[in-house]
């Protein structure tokens, strides 16, 4: 942009000529660039702090929980999930509510929690835990319809024993004890926690016809 | 030419080319930034590190904490060393993978958090309080620093978070309760007969070629193990006592040598009064000291007591304030001139002024500890024994280097060593890698036996010390390869095994006939009458039964549900050879009812919750590690 060529003086004219044209912009860039930078690190810095908050309220959820004040626990739950909707924390806190809410006696508001976060967690394990413990719920309730349709939006990961197991056990309550045996067995190869309880699930089904 | 490249470079080339040229300066030394470093990696889970250094400290540590929960059962010989090291890569692994999807997740653990957690580590507090001193010591101890152990913490408690989140939010519906009891407390009603195998091993037939087939067939069963026979020379102490005599003139030059440890001389008491005297005083120094002195010993012979005026006048700053008193001494101990005086006075005797090194004394004697001891006669037979015992372990020293040595010098042979030692060779029976007797019960005798110098290269073995004063020098004079023994020894072994086998085989054929007549007559007894068997009733019994044998109240619990009124039959090999038939009469589910005890079901539904709980974030862990992209470096593998 500068040529060797001219002199002094007109090296200095056109440098200053570019800056008239040039000036405004390059000095807008530069604000809008720091601006970008410092932006992106407050945002980090909120979003630290945020998830900083969350986990403290979380910490203290988990206390009550240890100390069996159930009732302070649910109320910290609620609020923490309210007050951090968005955040991991909001999942966990909901995952601790259900089980309450169970506990409590209170299946609907247990349904609701597990179902929120179905809904709302973008992490498939969070969203399988709470797809299996709601499709356990229902089936306790024998709405086994809606317990087999949950099941069958699950996608194939490393649950896919507990949920074949769900599955033998649905088949079991409809009086359906080939089915049954085909899901324990497929429960069994693929591995389940309680295998053993699968084994005496598979060996109390009525002899084969 | 200058000036075309200056035409030239005003165009979109030359800027292309400063582009090219800028990127490696902007880009030199980012990868110490990104942590991509030249150190060597264990594995790279999902483009993060664990650097070779990282790994060993983990595995270091774990051996340390395992090494503390074992006590003494720790045998770090029994460690499969490969196996450890890749179970904790593999939980370094997973330590990583639950951090990344913590950190997506966006969880976090603020300072309030990490501070309290500190805080409430024992090992940083003094008296029960958090101690900012004793926290850094700590640290630096443990060649950390607070940074980084903060850190450290920081990811502990989110880790902690993540696993809580699932395993703490576990239940169980009532419905998996009454199931899950039903199941494992249910009790099933029952007999059974037993058709022996044993009187059939009369009729089982065992040729000669079944035998060789087996044989053939089952190599690793019949496996000798690898053995030595070795020629060794055994030094020990004992053997070079007895071998040993005293002169007399030994005796009494090692009674006079040691005449301390036998005899303790005469020791005298004595106070002092010191009037120091400087080496190398003048007369006129002397003279006044001499003066004070003789001033001193005038006041006690006046009357005065002896402790009064060395407290006052006494300059050995020692003894002055304990009324001159020196205690008990020997002679060699004090100067000559003052122990000359000391062992001339009588008790109570005070002396005239004594010159010595430190000045003048006036010396009183207070005490005398006469010699006491036993004669050289007295203590012929006690001075005999340590004479020989300090003999023999010179000369034992003396062998044990010599014949190192000579096994060393000569390694092919004992004899030379022997010859010079004056002693002679033995040879041991076959010697195995353990379970031996004698000096080859010793470990380190037989590691040195099954060493490559000395079985390979048949080398003589260095001195091994198997006790104190105790020690061998070996050499392989046989050796068989572990190998498989001849078909001759094992013959018996074999024909009563495949006896069995056979015999086992027709109890369940004849087990398997007698079920058929049982379902049909639909009971145990008519067949067991018939037979001369004896039913046995059990009544209800529950899957714990463990008296039963394992393969009955397996076969037991897998049978179907009695069909209304009939008993359900069955038949079952067990381990014994023996086969059993079992009658069914009736299953009894557990239930929950019949607990009137609530905690028994509380402590079941937390049992269940905690089993589930942990299953889930296992299944978790595997989902994570299946979207993982996980590199574990070559020569780790290898060792898996």
């Amino acid at each position: 942009m500068v040529d060797v060529n001219l002199s002094e003086e007109e090296q200095v004219e056109a440098l200053k000529k570019w800056w008239k044209e040039n000036g405004r912009s390059l000095i807008v860039g530069v604000v809008m660039g720091l601006g970008a930078v410092f932006g992106w690190q407050a945002w980090n810095q909120h979003q630290k702090s945020i998830a900083d908050q969350a986990s403290t309220r979380y910490e203290q959820l988990s206390q009550a929980v240890s100390e069996g004040a159930t009732e302070s626990a649910a109320k910290q739950a609620e609020s923490l999930i309210e007050d951090y909707e968005g955040t991991a924390y909001a999942t966990f806190a909901a995952l601790e509510l259900g089980r309450i809410r169970l506990e409590q006696g209170d299946v609907p508001g247990a349904e609701a929690q597990l179902g929120w976060v179905l809904d709302n967690s973008d992490d498939r394990s969070f969203q399988q835990i709470a797809r299996l413990r709601l499709a356990r719920l229902l089936f306790s309730l024998d709405r086994l319809d809606e317990a087999e349709g949950l099941l069958d939006q699950s996608k194939k990961d490393s649950f896919q024993g507990e949920i074949s197991e769900l599955r033998g056990d649905i088949a079991w309550k409809r009086g359906d004890f080939n089915g049954a045996r085909e899901s324990y067995q497929e429960a069994l190869a693929i591995g389940s926690g309680s295998a053993s309880l699968v084994q005496m699930k598979l060996d109390d089904l009525p002899p084969v016809l | 030419m200058l000036q075309q490249i200056r035409e030239r470079a005003q165009g979109w080339i030359a800027w292309f080319i400063v582009i090219l040229i800028s990127v490696p300066f902007a880009l030199w030394g980012i990868q110490e930034y990104l942590g991509v470093g030249s150190e060597p990696v264990a594995a790279t889970v999902n483009g993060q590190e664990i650097t070779d250094r990282e790994f060993e400290t983990g595995y270091r540590n774990f051996r340390q904490r395992l090494r503390q929960q074992l006590g003494a059962n720790y045998r770090p010989e029994l460690i499969d060393e490969a196996r450890m090291r890749e179970e904790v890569l593999e939980s370094m692994i997973q330590n990583q993978l639950v951090l990344q999807a913590s950190s997506n997740m966006g969880l976090g653990a603020g300072d309030n958090m990490v501070r309290a957690m500190i805080v409430s580590i024992p090992g940083f507090t003094i008296a029960g309080r958090f101690d900012q001193q004793a926290y850094e010591r700590a640290l630096r101890s443990r060649g950390q620093t607070p940074v980084g152990f903060e850190d450290q913490i920081r990811r502990a408690l989110i880790s902690e978070q993540f696993s809580k989140s699932v395993t703490s939010s576990e239940f169980t519906t009532d419905a998996e309760m009454e199931r899950q009891v039903q199941l494992t407390r249910q009790q099933r009603e029952f007999d059974y007969l037993l058709i022996e195998s044993k009187p059939f091993q009369e009729a089982a037939d065992v040729g000669e070629d079944e035998i060789k087939t087996y044989y053939n067939g089952h190599p690793n069963e019949f496996m000798a193990p690898e053995r030595v026979k070795v020629e060794y020379l055994d030094l020990h102490i004992e053997n070079i006592s007895k071998t040993l005599a005293a002169e007399e003139e030994d005796l009494l030059g090692y009674y006079e040598l040691n005449k301390n440890s036998y005899v303790s001389p005469e020791q005298r008491k004595a106070s002092h009064i010191l009037i120091s005297v400087e080496e190398g005083a003048d007369d006129k120094v002397v003279e006044e000291a001499r003066k004070t002195i003789t001033e001193a010993l005038s006041r006690i012979n006046g009357g005065e007591s002896f402790a009064e005026v060395a407290r006052e006048l006494s300059q050995d700053s020692g003894s002055a304030s304990q009324g001159g008193d020196l205690g008990y001494f020997e002679r060699g101990v004090m100067d000559q001139a003052f122990e000359d005086t000391v062992f001339r006075l009588n008790v109570d005797q005070v002396s005239d002024p004594v010159k010595s090194a430190f000045g003048f004394h006036a010396i009183k004697l207070t005490g005398i500890r006469p010699s006491t001891g036993k004669s050289y006669e007295e203590m012929k037979d006690e001075i005999r024994s340590a004479f020989l015992k300090s003999e023999a372990e010179r000369l034992f020293y003396e062998y044990a280097e010599r014949l190192n040595d000579l096994a060393y010098e000569d390694p092919n042979s004992l004899q030379p060593a022997a010859e010079a030692l004056g002693m002679t060779t033995q040879t041991s029976d076959w010697l195995e890698h353990d379970g031996n007797d004698g000096v080859f019960a010793s470990s380190k005798v037989t590691s040195a036996a099954f060493s490559d110098d000395v079985l390979f290269e048949r080398n003589n073995s260095e001195a091994i010390e198997v006790a104190p004063e105790h020690v061998v020098v070996l050499r392989v004079v046989e050796h068989e390869e572990a190998a498989v023994r001849p078909l001759d020894s094992v013959k018996e072994e074999i024909t009563s095994r495949l006896k069995g086998e056979k015999a086992s085989e027709m109890a369940s054929r004849k087990g398997e006939k007698i079920l058929e007549i049982v379902k049909q007559d639909n009971t145990l007894s008519a067949v067991a009458d018939a037979e001369g068997l004896e039913v046995t009733s059990k009544g209800l019994v529950d899957r714990n039964q463990y008296a039963l044998p394992p393969k009955l109240r397996q076969e037991l619990f897998r049978m179907p549900r009695p069909d209304g009124e009939n008993p359900r039959f069955a038949g079952s090999a067990l381990a014994n050879g023996d086969y059993a038939i079992i009658a069914l009469h009736s299953v009894k589910d557990g239930s929950l009812d019949q607990e009137s005890d609530t905690t028994d079901a509380q402590t079941l539904r937390s049992s269940q919750n905690r089993t589930r709980g942990s299953t889930y974030f296992n299944h978790l862990l595997d989902n994570l590690r299946a979207d993982a992209k996980i590199e574990i470096a070559s020569q780790l593998e290898a060792e898996q």
